[in-house]
């Protein structure tokens, strides 16, 4: 066959727990103009060939979450140079919420839909193929997830050599990992991926301040958080001088957003210095934080309460239908309520107004809860209907 | 739906279901051109694999997404045909054009018929494609046979064909 391709190439492995699929699967990879496709019946065959060849490519189909989740550790922990960087495409007819995120901490490269069509699979190969950078740490090893370059974005800088590289070299990264000491898979399985990649995967190119990375993320997390407490504190004081509705409202929403990003930040800070400790510095940086938003939690609490409000009431007022699980995003829009409330040590610090709108927020997530519980206890009645 | 599609849902030549052991390409359906002739093995792959699927195995999603292949191989190929035909001014292009698009739209009535289950037994479908496909390159594509310049038939592996595809049909 005379056809070139980008993928003419490559070589790749596909995983499926049905053997019709796994055919299907290679007969359109030669569509791609990829020729050079293996298949494996089931996990335990491809973690042997996994070791055994190099390939540029994984697919794998409807393997179950564990499945999915033991290739991914298979090829981003086990293997070792360039063969933990290939892409890994998961393939499945439902994807659940729940799952996304577990895969995306163990280096997913793209999850995608099932039933596929041949123009469907090459924009989903393109895609996970594409140039990206690979990021290897100590607590994440996948392929970066800045899939867009924000030139004007002011936010926290998340890794340390953020502030070393411009969004430039970022974009022009190549795919090659960076050496560093290796964590074996368990002490990698006892680390709490998701907490560090939320924290940015960070490289260990500066901040030599602290030697261990695993220290070294913590501090970086705090740098984090204290850059967005800032912001927060800075917008918190501006609502004093407001002078439209219109402008406060607008302010409130930014405080919202700031306020959200805070949370999870102290959420995250907390958490690793629970798993893996910290020293003086770090924890009277944690308070300094802390009494920042003591004095600045007024405006805090009312944006993140206002925010909850709203968000319940478009739900109720059923503007675009009843979207279920609106109850756990809007409970846990309260949970980071409660958060900002318990940093200044209850409710009763707060002033009158506000207090009344944290209670009109947690009233409103009553009636969604309750909402919601009364649409999804109607549903298996309608599936018993269509059976 | 308008009469001239619905006459066109059931394209001369594809009546004929054939048995399994017939859904072979032979060296005599060659047009002349490797990549043409490599799409058409494609067909007959395809057809294949729709017939040996274990049914009985919960393989709605290869069901579907064989389909949708197909769909995507009858956009591709034919594609890459009409572009090289009309690269060398074919003096049958027009006719030729219309069997095309009278098949597409069968495979696409198909595809969606079974898409919104409409329609749970694609058995007979490998069988139609083949005979519309003996049919077709044997009576049609045929005769482009000595026309086709290997300089004007674009080379690409079909999937990139079904995606320019998207944007003209
Ligand atoms: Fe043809
Ligand atoms: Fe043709």
């Amino acid at each position: 066959m005379a056809l070139t391709s980008a993928f003419s190439s490559k070589k790749c492995l596909v995983v499926a727990d049905s053997p019709d699929l796994a055919r299907l699967f290679l007969h359109s990879l030669r569509q791609v103009g990829l020729m050079d496709g293996f298949k494996a019946d089931d996990v335990e065959e491809a973690k042997k060939q996994l070791f055994k060849f190099d390939f540029d490519l994984v697919i794998c189909a409807e393997l179950g979450t564990e499945g999915f989740l033991e290739i991914l550790r298979t090829v981003r922990r086990d293997l070792q140079g360039v063969r933990m960087t290939a892409p890994v495409v998961c393939f499945s007819l439902n994807w659940d919420g729940a799952v996304l995120p577990k895969l995306r901490d163990a280096g997913i490269t793209l999850p995608a839909a099932l039933p596929f069509s041949l123009s469907s699979l090459l924009k989903t190969l393109t895609r996970a193929v594409g140039p990206r950078s690979f990021i290897d740490t100590p607590s994440y090893r996948g392929p970066c997830r800045r899939l867009r370059a924000i030139p004007d974005y002011n936010g926290p800088r998340r890794r340390a050599a953020d502030s070393i590289a411009s969004v430039e070299k970022e974009k022009k990264a190549e795919p090659t990992p960076k050496a560093s000491s290796r964590p074996s898979r368990q002490e990698f399985d006892t680390r709490s991926v998701s907490d560090d990649y939320r924290g940015g995967g960070a490289d260990n190119e500066k901040d030599v301040f602290y030697g261990d990375p695993t220290m070294q993320q913590t501090k970086i997390v705090i740098d984090d958080a204290c850059v967005t407490v800032g912001q927060a504190t800075k917008l918190a004081g501006a609502l004093q001088t407001v002078k439209t509705p219109g402008e406060r409202a607008d302010l409130l929403h930014q405080i919202a957003d700031t306020t959200e990003r805070m949370v999870n930040l102290l959420t995250l800070a907390n958490a690793r210095i629970q798993v893996h400790g910290c020293d003086d510095h770090l924890l009277s940086r944690l308070g300094e934080i802390k009494e920042n938003i003591v004095s600045n939690t007024e405006g805090l609490a009312e944006a993140a309460a206002r925010r909850a409000t709203d968000y319940g009431e478009k739900i109720l007022a059923k503007e675009h239908g009843f979207p279920l699980g609106a109850a756990e995003l809007m409970t846990h829009q309260i949970t980071r309520m409660d958060t900002v409330i318990q940093v200044v040590g209850g409710a009763d610090k707060l002033s009158e107004s506000t207090q009344k709108l944290v209670a009109q927020a947690r009233q409103i997530l009553k009636k969604v809860v309750a909402r919601e519980a009364k649409i999804t206890s109607v549903l298996p009645e309608i599936d018993g209907l269509q059976a | 739906m308008s009469d001239e599609v619905q006459k066109e849902e059931k394209p001369e030549g594809s009546g004929t279901p054939q048995a399994g052991g017939l859904l072979e390409w032979t060296e005599a359906m060659s047009v002349g051109n490797d990549i043409l002739d490599d799409d058409h093995k494609t067909f007959f792959d395809l057809a294949k694999i729709i017939l040996e699927v274990d049914a009985d195995n919960g393989n709605t999603i290869v069901f579907q997404s064989a389909l949708n292949m197909l769909a995507d191989y009858v956009h591709g190929h034919f594609l890459r045909e009409e572009k090289a035909l009309r690269a060398v001014n074919y003096p049958h292009f027009d006719a030729h054009e219309q069997k095309h698009k009278a098949f597409r739209q069968y495979v696409m009535k198909i595809v969606q018929d079974y898409g919104e289950g409409r329609s749970d037994d694609i058995r007979n479908l490998p069988g139609l494609v083949v005979s519309w496909l003996n049919q077709h390159i044997l009576a049609e594509d045929m005769q482009y046979k000595f026309w086709i310049k290997e300089k004007f038939v674009d080379k690409r592996p079909l999937a990139f064909l079904a995606v320019e595809a998207e944007t003209k049909f």
